[in-house]
């Protein structure tokens, strides 16, 4: 009797267990999720080898660089930052990303070298110059998250996220892009 | 008599019976048409200006031009081959952006958005596509920003001539989920989902797009 009451109770305590494995293990999702730094613009943020401030962003129908003059049906979101590495030498900006609600949108490389998007980083030494993403009319207005790491794929790894309002933002007609520097800040 | 063919039944083996009826099933419906073809669904042909959405990209083609080249831009055909060029406008109709230009490592790509009927040429992706207004390689295209491309091939200089009529297959893909190995949405298996015929028009050398 003793036996069998001890059997049920052991029982129950696996199953107990098992349901707390079962709804405790992380989905894959969860396991592969990227570590999300946040900040606000002018706040520099760092993750596991990649450091960027947000400077300014700007919203125009044309955008000119040295080199490149774009224009798009839709609006350029135009945004000034700094990239460095942190740890190697061996990254670059690959994956620069304006998110607005559900649609993402990537850095455009219409500029070729004009961007800092793409270009690779180095540690302790900043680079500073503007990534140009193409966005429709109607989303450029709103919330927007931007969000930057170094790999295409962000997997498990550092992914920066600054919170822009867009709402709030005159649409120029004509923008010339701060050109790139490196070093500074 | 009944019991005489119950004897019967129960000699017959029962893989026969299954095979029997299976084969009695299948001559029915054969005689109502079951062992015809299936009838293909027809692919639907454009009118110029029509658009094909498919489950990425919506392309609207404007026109087709044959070009001998694009020297500022540092495009040759090799000998003896020209370019067909693809004008049209490309709308990203999903949430997350569309890469235009395949990187193919020296492998022709399969056509996901268009491509050319040429005699001797695969139904292979374009060797190069350009942004019309400033003639950059066209990289991504983002969601729901309408962009003016142009879709380069190169084909046998003789194959089309001025006026010519060029039947182009425009495609879709299939949306196949999230990838298993890697990460992000997975397209695969490209089909012709409408086809649209222009006649080319033939273009002396320009320096620009």
């Amino acid at each position: 009797m003793t036996r069998r009451l001890l059997n049920g109770l052991v029982l129950v305590a696996l199953l107990v267990v098992a349901g707390f494995v079962i709804h405790t293990t992380p989905t894959d999702a969860q396991r592969d999720a990227p570590i999300v730094v946040s900040g606000a613009i002018g706040s520099p943020l760092s993750g596991r080898n990649i450091a960027v401030t947000v400077h300014e962003v700007h919203l125009a129908d044309v955008v000119s660089t040295a080199s490149w003059q774009g224009e798009t049906e839709g609006v350029w979101v135009v945004v000034d930052a700094s990239a460095a590495a942190v740890e190697t030498e061996n990254g670059a900006l690959l994956n620069a990303a304006l998110v607005i609600g559900d649609r993402t949108f990537s850095a455009s490389g219409r500029p070729g070298l004009d961007t800092i998007a793409d270009q690779s980083l180095a540690v302790g030494i900043p680079i500073t110059g503007p990534i140009m993403f193409e966005v429709p009319v109607d989303a450029a207005n709103g919330r927007a998250e931007l969000r930057f790491a170094q790999n295409g794929d962000p997997r498990a790894d550092s992914v920066l996220a600054v919170a822009v309002d867009l709402s709030g933002l005159e649409l120029e007609e004509m923008l010339t892009a701060s050109e790139i520097s490196r070093g500074g800040s | 008599m009944a019991s005489r063919a119950r004897d019967l039944a129960a000699k017959v083996p029962t893989k026969w019976i299954l095979a029997g009826s299976a084969a009695l099933v299948l001559a029915a419906s054969a005689l109502f048409g079951g062992l015809n073809d299936a009838p293909a669904d027809p692919i639907p042909t454009l009118r110029p200006g029509d658009s094909s959405t498919g489950t990425r990209v919506e392309l609207a083609v404007d026109r087709v031009v044959v070009i001998d080249g694009f020297p500022d831009l540092y495009l040759e055909p090799e000998p003896g081959f020209r370019y067909l060029v693809v004008i049209g406008t490309a709308t990203n109709v999903w949430s997350s952006p569309v890469p235009q230009s395949l990187s193919s490592f020296g492998t022709p790509q399969p056509a996901t958005v268009v491509s050319p009927r040429i005699e001797g040429l695969e139904a292979v992706a374009p060797e190069e596509v350009l942004v019309f207004s400033d003639a950059t390689t066209a990289g991504d295209l983002q969601p729901g920003v309408p962009v003016q491309l142009a879709y380069l091939w190169q084909f046998p200089a003789e194959a089309i001539a001025d006026g010519d009529e060029v039947t182009l297959d425009l495609w879709d893909e299939t949306y196949e989920g999230d990838s298993l190995i890697g990460f992000g949405d997975r397209f695969s298996d490209p089909f012709v989902t409408a086809t649209l015929t222009l006649p080319a028009t033939d273009s002396s050398v320009v320096d620009n797009g």
